[in-house]
């Protein structure tokens, strides 16, 4: 039997009385090292607040993006935005045999909802959050068959009436938000309003730089020739 | 492991003759510190300097530099939800190529940019020219609810037709009592007056205003894109305004009055490369000559021996 060397043996050799293999190993650890560092700085570290949507298209859950009056987004996952108990949203959701809504939007596979809370309705450790508890366990030990498991639900019933007998319990809680005129007049503004000149004219200057570039590519053709003639040269003369 | 150490491992290299005092493994222990500060530097300028910046590492060069990047979240119709980085001047919010991405919005409102990430962030969405403000957009959508339900319908009493007296009369019931029902409230011209579309909003808003001078919405509220989309300016798309803007940008440049330029200046620049190319390709030639003493050396001796007769 020949014994045949792989690449003509050619990491059988040593260095440093340690063999090529041990060296590429070594190479290969540190190697991996630095890309993990890298990765954790470069990638990870710097999208720590959208971890949650991460583990959200791991795990399969929702997620939803909780924001205040002053639009500070939170992300956080469908479960604690949406449920009021220590239950999943489908547990609650079929206690209260309640429709699937369409979520708002998705990423990637992950089913994303915006909901406004600027109350700290969705912060488990909020008093808020403790109050509705209370009022909603209340209420289902009283209506088994009309059970409140969602926030959703609890508002409704809240603004409906039927939870007029908690109204003492429920005194610290706001039950709306109200908003000026001038907020929606601001965002609803005419067209005609709006002063984009100044974009306009700089706008129309990067539109002739870009016109300006198009227009002299072509002489890059005639300097690469040039610089193809030098190699030929150069090649030809070690050719000889 | 060895005991003694190979003693290329102590060769000291010389440089032009130069004995540079070290031996090699200092030398590159001493690239490799080089390289690990020079790295070191480098990271905590990206990390820690750039991280403030939103977007870095996504927004490439781009013709519209003078502009800051700014992070969007983007709510598209196929209900696609992306987090990207646009460019931000003038009160526009705009991709970096304008030519390939035309798409632009207007930023009406300071109350329309948001914080995530400790970064500001401002919404998009491709029905709309503007900034989303949620808040303003869920007021909005919650008007026609308040003034429908207070104004939009009114109790009337009921009437039916009598056969027998061929006329239509006010129903009552077995005790005498007037039979109310709801209908539709209507303006003079016969039109109702309750509120389907923005267009109706934009329209009431005086008396909107003084209706209710504040917009009660709930706390806790989900934001429902079907009724947003609802209650949205029509006619006013992102991709309209960026065509607008670029063909105004067109105009601009065409009507600024300058004389154009000439083909000399045009190309001034690229003929000074072609002369450069020129001169290095005459260098060439001056530097490697072909019929180098190498090759006439080598000429020589594989040439025949030459025979001097009668030597």
């Amino acid at each position: 039997m020949t014994v045949v060397f792989f690449l003509g043996g050619m990491f059988n050799r040593m260095f440093l009385g340690i063999p090529y293999y041990l060296w590429i190993m070594v190479a290969l650890v540190i190697f991996g090292m630095i890309a993990g560092t890298l990765f954790y700085l470069f990638f990870w570290w710097p999208l720590t607040p959208y971890h949650g949507i991460f583990w959200a298209h791991i795990r399969k859950w929702g997620a939803s993006s909780v924001f205040d009056e002053n639009m500070h987004f939170d992300w956080i996952t469908e479960r604690s935005s949406k449920v009021i108990f220590n239950e999943t949203f489908k547990e609650a959701q079929e206690a209260e045999e309640d429709k699937t809504e369409a979520p708002a939007a998705t990423i990637g596979n992950v089913r994303v909802d915006f909901i406004f809370d600027p109350d700290k309705w969705t912060y488990p450790d909020s008093y808020q959050h403790k109050i509705i508890e209370d009022v909603a366990e209340k209420y289902n030990t009283i209506n088994p068959e009309d059970q409140i498991r969602t926030l959703m639900k609890f508002w409704k019933y809240w603004d409906s009436g039927k939870l007029d007998a908690y109204a003492e319990d429920l005194k610290p809680l706001k039950k709306y938000f109200y908003v000026p005129w001038a907020r929606v007049q601001m965002m609803y503004r005419d067209r005609e309003e709006s002063g984009v000149f100044g974009f306009i004219m700089a706008l129309s200057k990067t539109l002739e730089e870009i016109e300006d570039v198009g227009i002299n590519k072509y002489w890059w053709i005639v300097l690469g020739f040039f610089g193809v003639i030098c190699l030929a040269i150069i090649a030809g003369h070690y050719i000889h | 492991m060895v005991d003694v150490l190979p003693p290329e491992f102590f060769y000291m290299p010389e440089f032009f003759d130069m004995n540079l005092l070290m031996p090699l493994w200092a030398w590159i222990l001493l690239g490799m510190i080089f390289v690990g500060f020079v790295a070191a530097v480098a990271m905590l300028y990206i990390v820690l300097i750039m991280k403030p910046v939103a977007g870095f590492g996504k927004v490439g060069e781009s013709s519209l530099a003078k502009g800051s990047p700014t992070q969007v979240f983007s709510i598209w119709k196929n209900r696609s939800f992306v987090i990207e980085s646009l460019w931000y001047y003038g009160n526009i919010l705009a991709y970096g190529d304008p030519i390939k991405k035309m798409q632009m919005w207007f930023h009406n409102s300071e109350k329309a940019t948001g914080l995530s990430a400790g970064k500001p962030v401002m919404i998009t969405r491709d029905g709309y020219d503007g900034t989303v403000d949620f808040i303003a957009e869920m007021a909005v959508c919650e008007i026609p609810k308040i003034f429908n339900r207070d104004y939009g319908f009114e109790q009337r009493q009921k009437r039916e037709f009598d056969p027998q007296s061929n006329k239509w009369v006010l129903s009552v019931d077995a005790d005498g009592n007037a039979i109310m029902e709801t209908v539709e409230r209507k303006d003079d011209n016969g039109k109702p007056i309750s509120i389907s579309s923005f267009a109706d909003i934009r329209r009431l808003m005086p008396t909107l205003v003084k209706l209710y001078p504040l917009i009660p919405i709930p706390i806790y509220q989900l934001y429902d894109l079907a009724i947003i989309y609802q209650f949205t300016p029509q006619g006013q798309d992102s991709l309209e305004f960026g065509g607008i803007t670029m063909d105004d940008a067109k105009e601009w440049l065409i009507s600024e009055d300058k004389p154009p330029k000439s083909w000399f200046e045009k190309n001034a620049l690229l003929l000074m490369c072609v002369l450069m190319g020129i001169i290095g390709v005459a260098f060439v030639y001056m530097a490697f000559p072909i019929t180098s003493t190498t090759a006439a050396a080598s000429m020589a001796t594989t040439s025949a021996p030459i025979s001097i007769p009668g030597v």
